[in-house]
């Protein structure tokens, strides 16, 4: 009685054919590589959409960690004034914003004349 | 040289590499995925087709190729026993809906005995697991070690024994108990 091994080896279609024969090695290669030839434009176009979506995931993750983030209390110094510039003929404003929220508006007037100086 | 033109270049000059390594992985390796490729098909002309395929799918994805002789051969078997396994899992389910006497059919008969017993193991073989049958086949006709089909499939030397003994297993029930087990 035969083992599994002899039926196999006896059944093996390699026993009565030659293997790859050279013109079809040759046909099988020069098509592999005309594909290849051509593979990596679409290999860099997904490159390149692959580093825009993580750049786009990385700031979506950044502005969610910025937004989470208590702010911090800024102090109020002269730098935090901003100046309003006036259109021809308008009153000119400074305004400043202090770290509690209360917004201070000066309006200048501009017809304002100093006449004297006081004691 | 503009923008566009570098990329183009560039373009041109991996493609121009990929191919070539490509060519070398080709001629290192096509023989011996082919005399797998012959033994896990029913025909010549569906090993030629496997192994075009397993070639066409590393130039698709040359990055993914491993270096080094036998990780190449290790991911190219690994493809192509893939490729076997899709092409298998759409064949069972057009056999499964053909009636009943059709799917049935042997093969063209053969009046000499040994065709006959060829055409049996064969056709049981047919009836494996895509991957069960490559480990008979690596492990019964080519001779290969356990470990070694092992690192070839990437799968644990336990696995490849359990797979061993289910396909033989597999092949007697087809075959009725004609030979001993070993």
């Amino acid at each position: 009685m035969k083992d599994i091994r002899s039926w196999l080896r006896e059944a093996d279609p390699l026993r009565a054919e030659s293997g790859l024969s050279e013109s079809d090695a040759a046909r099988i290669r020069n098509v592999a590589v005309a594909s290849a030839r051509t593979a990596p434009a679409v290999g860099l176009f997904w490159r390149g959409a692959l580093a825009a979506a993580a750049a786009l995931a990385l700031m979506i993750a950044a502005g969610t960690f910025a937004a989470r983030q208590p702010a911090a209390p800024r102090p109020a110094t002269p730098g935090a004034a901003s100046t309003v510039e006036p259109a021809s003929g308008e009153r000119r404003q400074l305004q400043f914003a202090t770290p509690g929220g209360t917004r201070i508006i000066w309006t200048l007037d501009p017809e304002f004349q100093l006449k004297g100086v006081a004691p | 040289m503009t923008g566009q033109a570098i990329t183009m270049a560039a373009t041109a000059g991996s493609g121009q590499d990929t191919a070539q390594r490509l060519g070398v992985l080709f001629d290192a390796h096509h023989q011996r995925l082919y005399r797998l490729a012959r033994r896990l098909s029913r025909s010549a002309d569906e090993a030629r087709d496997l192994v075009q395929e397993t070639f066409l799918r590393a130039a698709k994805a040359p990055a993914s190729i491993p270096d080094g002789a036998s990780h190449e051969e290790a991911w190219l078997v690994r493809v192509l026993v893939n490729i076997c396994r899709d092409r298998w899992r759409r064949r069972a389910v057009h056999e499964r809906s053909l009636p009943k006497q059709v799917a049935a059919q042997p093969t063209a008969p053969d009046p000499e005995a040994a065709a006959i017993a060829r055409t049996m193991i064969w056709g049981a073989l047919d009836a494996l697991a895509p991957r069960r049958r490559a480990i008979l086949v690596m492990y019964e006709i080519e001779g290969l070690a356990i470990p070694a089909i092992a690192s070839l499939l990437g799968v644990a030397p336990v696995t490849v024994r359990w797979h061993l003994s289910r396909g033989r297993r597999e092949l007697a029930a087809v075959l009725g108990g004609t030979w001993s087990r070993t």
